[in-house]
């Protein structure tokens, strides 16, 4: 196989890590559909690209069994600065992984992800997560726990404390500052879980499963309490979820993955003009545009039988 | 947005505590009458029990005459130094065992083997090793105060929330950062556990360690009196002992609970 010289320094570097002679195996289908990886823009838009990544390739060793998994196989993705990137499908079938390679926790073998034009290697400042659980430290108070990612930067308590106050008020927990997270209720504390990522001010937020640990009721209030503050904030988001309904609510574009392993079977436009409202959600247009997405991952799962 | 209510003690709760605090009192009341009753009546030889008002009369005259405080200064440098070398020691220790898994495979069967030798049988080596004075006993409360505080932060750093980790790195934290803001609060409930059983053991190396030998000290105190029959003067050191054992207790489990308000009521302490 012949490869060319910059494909050569991504071999290399895919061969020194820990995983690669076990994903030896599957490097090859890679390498041979390299060149065939789809690269168009699917829909033209003249915003800046915030977060570019190139035929991503995850993988795993089971320590226990001393399997290879292939979790994200060759994805390749744009998001525009502002945009707000839905990724939907199978349990399981690694769009979890997916975003933990974004936020550098999990070390990919193949591919490159940049953020403003800057390669990602390990997690960084230009980028937060929200993870499922709220995972709030629970001797600081809500403000300190805001202020978490600032502190650690080493910003001054002083200034901290002012950007804390902000954001407080953002997620409408005025005079919850000084309560212990135990003394929040779960949507609540999911809020300031939020907040500690928005004030970080970083590039991209990343939205893992965000509301999946909630209740029905207070899920639906945090979609749209989420669908106000992003325009209000204007941030540029990658959400992984099991919901479409909240994908489609709260996203300009949908993608939509296949099952283990992962790669992109659609990405959809969702239509719906903003400032948004969740009484979208009652349209006619909404429902048809879910069943739309749902055909395509019902499709798949029956082809992989990845259920 | 509404406030958070915070719901006072009910009053059945109260009255319970008040019941409990009669109850426990008036058992003591009654034993000590009881004792008293036993001497007054020659019931039982008095030499052989003393008496609750012998007791009391006891400790003023070794109030009084500076006895008590002779002995009891020496007991608490003894007892001092020995604690505060055992946190010294044991607080760093004790979290390095629990964050390194390769200091743990190496020094944990080492710890467990010295933890179960009973440190006090070890006396006779001490006084060789280091005479008859202050520091042979400063070595026992060292040892025997150590190891309560070094498996509870052992414990600790087992105890440390991976989620939290996972946060942490997510957003950067490095690993002195991870040990700062995670590893070191987690362990600080651990550590009063720790403190408050180091006391216990520490005090009681201290007394038994001045009671196998030297000639100062309230162990010696205790121990002198006993072979010359004044059982109301070692009653009168024994007193000392528990009143100091019981106020270092309280005093840190006070210290404890206002390091854990942030945990919620229903947590076990």
């Amino acid at each position: 196989m012949t490869v060319d010289a910059p494909e050569t320094t991504t071999l290399q570097r895919f061969v020194q890590s820990g995983v690669a002679t076990a994903v030896m195996g599957e490097l090859d289908n890679v390498m041979k559909s390299h060149n065939e990886a789809n690269q168009t823009v699917k829909y033209p838009d003249n915003r800046p690209v915030k977060l570019s990544i190139k035929n991503l390739v995850v993988g795993y060793l089971d320590h226990q069994s001393g399997q290879t998994t292939v979790a994200v196989d060759k994805v390749s993705l744009d998001v525009r600065e502002g945009e707000f990137v839905s990724i939907v499908g199978l349990s399981g079938c690694g769009k979890s992984t997916f975003l933990n390679a974004i936020a550098g926790l999990v070390k990919h073998q193949y591919g490159e992800i940049k953020v403003n034009d800057r390669l990602v290697n390990g997690p960084g400042k230009d980028r937060a997560v929200v993870f499922q659980k709220a995972s709030l430290f629970p001797w600081k108070k809500v403000g300190r726990n805001i202020t978490y990612g600032l502190e650690l930067s080493g910003m001054k308590p002083a200034e901290a404390r002012e950007k804390a106050s902000y954001f407080v008020n953002l997620i409408r927990l005025t005079g919850f500052e000084h309560h212990y997270p135990h003394q929040l209720s779960g949507g609540m504390q999911q809020r300031v879980n939020l907040a500690r990522a928005l004030a970080c001010d970083p590039e991209v937020l990343l939205l893992d499963e965000p509301f999946a640990a909630l209740d029905a009721i207070t899920r639906e209030l945090m979609q749209n309490e989420l669908l106000e503050l992003c325009e209000k904030v204007g941030k540029t988001v990658v959400m992984v979820t099991h919901q479409i309904d909240e994908a489609v609510l709260l996203s300009d574009r949908v993608i939509i993955f296949s099952a283990r392993p992962a790669n992109i079977l659609d990405d959809i436009r969702v239509p719906f003009s903003r400032p948004r409202k969740g009484l979208i959600k009652d349209s006619e247009e909404f429902r048809s545009l879910m069943s739309h997405v749902w055909k395509i991952i019902e499709g798949n799962a029956n082809i992989g039988g990845g259920i | 947005m509404s406030k958070v209510t915070v719901f006072p003690k009910s009053k059945a709760a109260k009255r319970q505590k008040i019941i409990s605090l009669m109850l426990g009192s008036s058992v003591i009341i009654v034993f000590l009458i009881a004792w008293e009753l036993l001497f007054q009546f020659k019931l039982v030889n008095p030499l052989f029990i003393s008496a609750p008002s012998r007791v009391v009369l006891a400790e003023i005259s070794i109030i009084k005459d500076g006895t008590l405080l002779k002995h009891f200064i020496v007991s608490a440098k003894e007892f001092g130094f020995g604690y505060v070398a055992a946190i010294i020691f044991g607080f760093p220790f004790g979290i390095m065992l629990g964050w390194f898994k390769l200091l743990k495979a190496s020094f944990g069967p080492f710890i467990a083997a010295l933890q179960a030798t009973p440190r006090i049988a070890l006396m006779p080596l001490f006084i060789i090793w280091f005479g008859l004075g202050i520091t042979a006993k400063i070595v026992v409360v060292l040892l025997s105060a150590i190891f309560p505080l070094i498996v509870n932060l052992q414990v600790a750093m087992s105890t440390i929330d991976p989620d939290l980790v996972h946060v942490a790195r997510a957003y950067g934290a490095g690993r002195w950062q991870i040990f700062r803001s995670i590893a070191l609060p987690t362990s600080l409930p651990f550590l009063i556990t720790g403190l408050r059983l180091a006391a216990g053991r520490g005090l009681l190396g201290v007394i038994v360690a001045e009671v196998f030998g030297g000639s100062e000290g309230i162990g010696y105190m205790i121990e002198y009196a006993g072979s010359t029959f004044q059982t109301d003067k070692v009653f009168a050191g024994v007193l000392v002992v528990a009143i100091v054992g019981i106020s270092l207790d309280v005093t840190l489990d006070r210290v404890g609970r206002h390091f854990d308000r942030w945990r919620s009521d229903t947590a076990v302490h």
